[in-house]
């Protein structure tokens, strides 16, 4: 559907965007998230056709749209500001695509009826955006840009100027649209979990370049680059011995691996799991789960320090001189304060049982 | 409480200190040892000279805004949008005229439209260019101010994005986004036109008679009279911003 090959775009002496290509499919939702300057929004505007690019191609659907204008592009975008016309009604703003595209006055009623029912706007199909929350006004923003039916959506931090609980179920609503329209999206954000809850793939962008893209749990398990793994949520570096390992697909397999003489089945790239070495393993915190001080096979440690954090509680944990973030939901927590001493075994939910057990099979014999 | 007083005092000496010399002139134009008199206005309404001279100055003034809408707000927002550095030369150069005496830009236009084939001067060809080149430095102003404060490029980009050529950007989205600014650089252009005094006498030799022109030959002759032109000509120019200032207000609040 859309292919951008190797990338570039230098503002005098900056190079905002470096080397960037990507592939998105039909239908798919593409999250680029990144820290703000990382480049991100430059490709989008790119895409858009709203900023020209120093080198590279930009096709869609197979055809080189990098010096079209972005008038003649036929992509819907959605602002970060909206951009809604404060001279327009709402229904005005919804209809202004189909008027610059000449449709007759019926169907372009009927579309901008359709649209509103869509995103449940209805009653206010004759107000001006300045009498409108800020949901509305996104709501707005994404009937416009999906108004002429394009094959592509681009959203820019779409969700980023409204309050957590708006954005909350805007999220949902942004999904189920997407989902609905078949709409081939790409969006920009900087926000992790909005990238992780919609997306079905992330490219994590730093510095003008891609560090990382996959699909939302390969990102955040298996985080390929340290940028990649600092920036979604926090992680822990284990120093971990490969004992044994089954290849799962061409790029993952499932080791069998060994952490202060604690065994787990891991699920990791090929090309890391070599038999015999030593290896640092990436482990969000969530993935070290508590058990008793002396249960057999896990981990020794001390407890540092306990902080609150609502659904989950973060402590701070001691393992052999090294410190350690686990993250354990605070319903399941008790009996835990700093000094207490507690067992930590490793859980790699992506894992099927079958498969741990085939790998301790494999590695008996 | 202080605050609420001086608030009041700022104002009532801003009012007084205005209104004083108008006031008077107000007087001075209907008294009659002690009685109120409407003759000095009755007759100079009547007169044809007058009649003539007022709507030379409404035609000039109004063509004068007409040319500066035309001529000025494209390439203004041409330039915030897509060349920065143009815009930033075209508004220091737009300065000269605010610094620029009158009688120079007036000799000028003598001297360069008296020959073949720009033979234009002693007719009042020049004056609408003139005005609208006086009114320019304010012109630009407001209407940059208004492009800044509209967050133009932000408009323009969507517009874009949703398949509109940057024309029919500029005439749905941008123009109406503009008109206030619009409004506010017309009204200054438009008194500048019904109160230019100098190039009018100097290019047109004093035989175009314009208000200011008629106004200075009448107050001569006869100071009442005089009086009462000054007035009315207040009057047209307190409508003038009282009705821009309505319309962008309203616009502003618009929506049902």
């Amino acid at each position: 559907m859309l292919t951008i090959e190797r990338l570039g775009k230098r503002f005098a002496t900056f190079d905002a965007v470096k080397n960037f290509s990507l592939t998105v499919k039909e239908g798919e939702f593409v999250t680029l998230l990144g820290p703000s300057g990382s480049g991100k929004s430059t490709v989008l505007r790119m895409v858009a056709g709203l900023e020209q690019p120093t080198s590279g191609l930009i096709r869609i659907a197979g055809q080189d749209v990098t010096r079209l204008p972005a008038q003649k592009r036929n992509i819907g975008m959605v602002f970060q500001s909206y951009a809604l016309f404060p001279n327009l009604t709402v229904r005005e703003n919804i209809a202004f695509p189909l008027r610059v595209r000449h449709w007759d006055r019926t169907r372009i009623a009927a579309r901008v009826s359709e649209l509103l029912n869509l995103v449940g706007l209805e009653h206010r199909a004759d107000y001006a955006p300045a009498q409108l929350s800020g949901g509305e006004r996104q709501r707005v923003a994404l009937s416009r840009a999906l108004a002429f039916h394009p094959p592509l959506l681009l959203l820019d931090e779409p969700l980023s100027a409204l309050d957590a609980k708006v954005r909350q179920t805007l999220r949902k609503s942004l999904k189920e649209i997407q989902r609905t329209t078949g709409v081939t999206t790409i969006m920009v954000t900087h926000d992790q979990e909005e990238a992780l809850e919609l997306s079905d793939r992330i490219a994590v962008m730093a510095g003008g370049q891609v560090e990382q893209v996959g699909s939302p749990l390969d990102v955040y398990y298996a985080p390929e680059t340290d940028f990649a793994a600092q920036f979604i949520g926090e992680i822990n570096l284990l120093s971990v011995s490969i004992l044994a390992s089954e290849p799962l697909d061409d790029d993952h397999c499932a080791a069998l691996i060994s952490w202060q003489g604690h065994t787990v089945v891991w699920k990791m790239s090929r090309a890391l799991a070599v038999k015999g070495a030593d290896s640092l393993l990436r482990v969000r915190p969530e993935s070290l789960h508590i058990d008793r001080p002396n249960a057999a096979g896990a981990v020794r440690a001390r407890v540092m320090s306990v902080t609150f954090m609502g659904i989950i509680t973060r402590l701070t944990v001691d393992v052999a001189g090294a410190r350690i973030l686990v993250d354990a939901l605070s319903s399941t927590l008790a009996n835990v304060n700093e000094g207490s001493e507690i067992g930590l075994r490793l859980v790699d939910q992506r894992v099927e049982d079958s498969v741990r057990e085939h790998v301790l099979e494999a590695a008996k014999r | 409480m202080l605050h609420k007083w001086v608030t009041r005092l700022i104002l009532t000496l801003f009012i007084v200190t205005a209104a004083v010399p108008v006031v008077g002139l107000v007087i001075f134009s209907i008294d009659n040892e002690g009685l109120v008199q409407w003759q000095s206005y009755t007759s100079l309404i009547a007169d044809p000279t007058f009649q003539q001279s007022l709507v030379r100055s409404l035609e000039i003034s109004l063509l004068s805004v007409a040319l500066t809408i035309l001529m000025i707000t494209p390439p203004v927002w041409y330039g915030f949008l897509y060349s920065p550095r143009m815009l930033r030369l075209v508004e220091a150069l737009s300065f000269i005229p605010f610094v620029l005496p009158a009688v120079v830009l007036g000799l000028a236009y003598v001297q360069f439209f008296s020959n073949p084939p720009l033979d234009l001067a002693g007719t009042p060809t020049l004056l609408p260019f003139a005005f609208s080149l006086f009114g320019m430095p304010y012109y630009i102003q407001s209407v940059l101010n208004r492009l800044r404060l509209m967050e133009a490029r932000q408009f323009h980009e969507a517009a874009q994005s949703l398949g509109s050529s940057a024309a029919a950007s500029f005439w749905k989205v941008q123009f109406p986004l503009l008109l206030p600014g619009v409004l506010v650089g017309s009204v200054l252009v438009f008194s500048i036109g019904m109160g230019e005094f100098t190039i009018t006498q100097l290019t047109t030799g004093g035989s175009f008679m314009t208000l200011p022109i008629y106004l200075q030959v009448n107050f001569t002759n006869n100071p009442l009279s005089g009086a009462a032109m000054a007035v009315i000509a207040m009057l047209i120019a307190i409508i003038g911003v009282f009705a821009a200032l309505g319309t962008f207000s309203r616009k502003r609040n618009g929506g049902p």
